[in-house]
């Protein structure tokens, strides 16, 4: 255990099916609110999202009374104080935000903002600077099975002045509730949900072995781990039925408890750069580097892999394999999940056909061991090791 | 449709009381009702957190609290009367379990339109402006992360007040390891006991995914320690006691609480030690409630090898390291062994029996709940 640590999850989560008809409108009464500013993503828009959440929060009473449906994938200061404007402009009192990671990180800042009563994000950097200020009632609604935004305490926007993607951290920016209802995700192509999912499963692998865990943390990284072992193969057999994908969104949001209250590690170091290198998805990347990185730090997460087999197989299976071959066996199943779901449903590109290529290995490291996340990875890397990494992912060989 | 959330929360380690200077900043604190026993002044807790608060706008007020392990109405009237007075927006609670509770009270008091006790049992609350801190230094760790207050009592009207509320909850708990009493061996092997015991108890009936979590923790902290892969320490031990805790007190209908309260009522002995005397008569009962899940998690936890086991022989196990453990606890001759030892009488059964049937009935509770009175009820005297 840590000299030192904090668990804190003051997040209201609700999960189940028509979740957000039967209790968004309650919630918002409850938080005292009548004026809501909805915010939204153009696919999701599109999809009819927005006007079902819209419809749940009008037949409850409360009334929403502007909409900013048009958040793009990187946020930036601009799109944050745009939406300030549009939230001051119509009287509102109160946030839903409905999307993936990008959207709801949009939220999570707008709320930043507005409780600090300040112009714009630039002056609210710092963890232990910005205080609790004007109460704006928030609740946040995932699209997607992976971020864990809707329940983390850190917001990533870009700089429009340098284009770089700063990291806020506040308590502020945690919403009040957040509600996991698989109306939100029952249009999600298969090839997303897994996807996603493997972001989510790096969270909380990586949750669970990095520097910064803690008890608690563990705890929901193994619930989050165990879920998506039992359900992912489940939703690839029967891609629509809904309580496959709730348990998706669910152990999401477990995974998303435990990193938020520990951290990650290399692997989203390296995903993190490979995303801006070679412009591919983050839960792409993070899928395709996932057993590799855990590969590395066999030496010193053995124990921690031997605990967490324990989790992801049969009784009956666990007792077959003997207690030193639990660790490599562990990494092993990660591969093979990755095999029998997303390499099952076929037309997910190999890091190859990415453009993944020695040439860039170099760049790839460098930027990689400037990423934040490498620091609590639990074993040191240096930039041969990511190169080692990075070549045995190209490779597929473990 | 799942509903789980804990609003504390947690700081535990070493200085983890400099990180109320943070809280107070961020909630923007002018005036802080501090209550505090004895063990701060002797533990220096009270002198470190003047000194931690010295350079915040905050204005703190000292309340003393003389009594111990009590929790009594009249203590909290004169609490309430001091936020009042000082215009407080935070409580913090420096010392035991009781404390806490005198500042959980206090809290729901103020929360109340009309603050009366009748009010914070019906949990009539309109508000929610109080910041409470809760720093337990001297025991009562069980009681840190429970949402109401534990058991706040006149001694001599024998009434036991009892709410428990999310919104009541503490906003933060910080358990500074630095601060600790040096603790007995002993002492170390009752909380780690106690903690198993509320962890495996809230597990029989546990729906909600707060209270798997918590328990499960407590477990996880317990059996290393008990499998010697972790150091046997203070923190350990608190940290254990604190999430079992979390999951067994802030279960809604608990029966098995509501018995060890209504025990405490007849007695002057603690929470810990009426619980550890019941699960030593009980617990080859008890285990076998479990389901088979848990029963799998718990032997793996313990680590044994399930290569060869039936689930009936890993209960057994199991078992027979709680008993055995106990067995060393009440080998020392400073712990009270038996309920009778510790002050309950025959006549008192009857009394208790009726109190925890009136408060819970057989329809509000699970059958398996409904089982366990039944045993107590009929052996725990014999």
């Amino acid at each position: 255990m840590r000299d030192y640590y904090e668990f804190y999850n003051p997040v209201k989560i609700i999960a189940g099916k028509n979740s957000i008809a039967l209790n968004l409108g309650k919630e918002l009464k409850n938080l005292g609110c009548n004026r809501v500013l909805v915010v939204s993503g153009p696919i999701i828009n599109k999809l009819g999202l927005t006007d079902y959440v819209a419809t749940a929060i009008n037949n409850s009473g409360v009334k929403v009374c502007g909409y900013f449906t048009n958040v793009p994938n990187e946020s930036s200061f601009q799109t944050i104080k745009d939406i300030c404007d549009i939230y001051r402009l119509n009287n509102c009192d109160s946030l839903v935000a409905l999307g993936g990671g990008s959207v709801l990180d949009t939220a999570k800042a707008v709320k930043l903002v507005l409780s600090q009563n300040a112009e714009d994000i630039d002056s609210l950097r710092g963890y232990d600077m910005v205080r609790e200020g004007i109460k704006i009632p928030m609740i946040l609604l995932p699209t997607t099975c992976g971020t864990g935004a809707e329940i983390t305490r850190v917001s990533v926007i870009t700089n429009d002045k340098n284009n770089s993607k700063e990291e806020f951290l506040s308590d502020n920016l945690l919403p009040d509730v957040c509600v996991l209802d698989p109306e939100m995700i029952k249009t999600l192509p298969l090839k997303s949900v897994v996807l996603t999912s493997f972001d989510s499963l790096s969270h909380a692998v990586e949750g669970f072995c990095c520097g910064q865990k803690n008890p608690l943390s563990d705890r929901y990284s193994i619930l989050a781990i165990s879920q998506i072992f039992e359900y992912l193969p489940k939703v690839v057999e029967d891609p629509d039925n809904e309580e496959y994908r709730l348990k998706l969104l669910e152990a999401a949001n477990f995974s998303g408890i435990s990193f938020g209250n520990s951290m990650v590690g290399a692997v989203h170091a390296i995903a993190h750069t490979m995303g801006s290198v070679l412009k591919i998805g983050h839960d792409y990347a993070v899928s395709k580097l996932l057993p590799y990185v855990l590969q590395y730090n066999m030496e010193k997460s053995k124990k921690d892999y031997e605990r967490l087999f324990y989790y992801v197989v049969s009784l009956e299976e666990y007792k077959k394999v003997v207690q030193e071959n639990r660790p490599q066996i562990f990494v092993g199943k990660i591969k093979e999940l990755y095999d029998t779901t997303a390499g099952k449903i076929g037309g997910i590109p190999t890091l190859k056909e990415c453009g993944l290529k020695e040439e860039l290995f170099d760049e790839i490291a460098k930027k990689s061991l400037l990423d934040g996340a490498i620091l609590t990875n639990p074993k040191y890397m240096e930039i041969q090791d990511i190169k080692n990494v990075l070549q045995m992912a190209l490779e597929e060989k473990l | 449709m799942k509903d789980y959330f804990n609003r504390t929360k947690i700081m535990v380690g070493l200085d983890a009381l400099d990180r109320i200077a943070y809280e107070v900043y961020y909630h923007n604190c002018s005036n802080a009702l501090v209550i505090y026993d004895t063990s701060c002044e002797l533990s220096g807790s009270k002198l470190k957190l003047k000194r931690i608060l010295s350079k915040s706008k905050a204005n703190l007020h000292f309340v003393h609290i003389n009594s111990e392990n009590i929790a009594s109405w009249v203590n909290v009237k004169r609490c309430y009367d001091m936020l009042n007075e000082c215009k407080a927006d935070h409580i913090i609670c420096l010392g035991t379990g009781a404390i806490a509770d005198i500042g959980k009270a206090v809290k729901a008091l103020a929360c109340c339109e009309i603050p009366s006790f009748e009010n914070v049992q019906k949990l009539n609350f309109i508000k929610n402006d109080i910041k409470l801190i809760v720093a337990p230094i001297s025991g009562g760790y069980h009681h840190s992360l429970m949402h109401g207050s534990f058991c706040v009592y006149d001694k001599h009207g024998n009434t036991l007040y009892k709410f428990n509320s999310q919104k009541t909850c503490p906003d933060a708990v910080t358990v500074d390891t630095r601060l600790l009493d040096k603790v007995s061996d002993t002492a170390l092997l009752g909380m780690q006991l106690s903690a198993l015991c509320m962890a495996i108890l809230s597990l029989i009936d546990s729906k909600n995914i707060n209270n798997k979590i918590y328990s499960m923790t407590a477990i996880d902290i317990i059996s290393d320690i008990f499998t010697g892969k972790g150091k046997v320490n203070v923190k350990q031990s608190i940290s254990s006691q604190m999430y079992a805790g979390a999951s067994f007190l802030n279960i809604k209908k608990n029966i098995i609480d509501e018995f060890v309260c209504q025990a405490m009522l007849k007695c002057s002995s603690d929470y810990s030690l009426i619980l550890l005397n019941i699960m030593r008569n009980h617990v080859d009962c008890i285990m076998p409630m479990l389901d088979e899940e848990t029963i799998r998690l718990l032997g793996n936890a313990f680590g044994f090898n399930m290569t060869t086991m039936t689930k009936d022989e890993w209960c057994k196990r199991v078992s027979d390291l709680i008993k055995r453990k106990l067995d060393d606890y009440f080998s020392d001759e400073n712990v009270p062994s038996g309920l009778s030892t510790i002050g309950l009488k025959q006549n008192d059964a009857k009394d208790i029996i009726d109190e925890v049937a009136n408060a819970y009935q057989y329809s509000e509770v699970s059958e398996k709940i409904y089982k366990f009175r039944e045993l107590i009820a009929s052996s725990i005297w014999v």
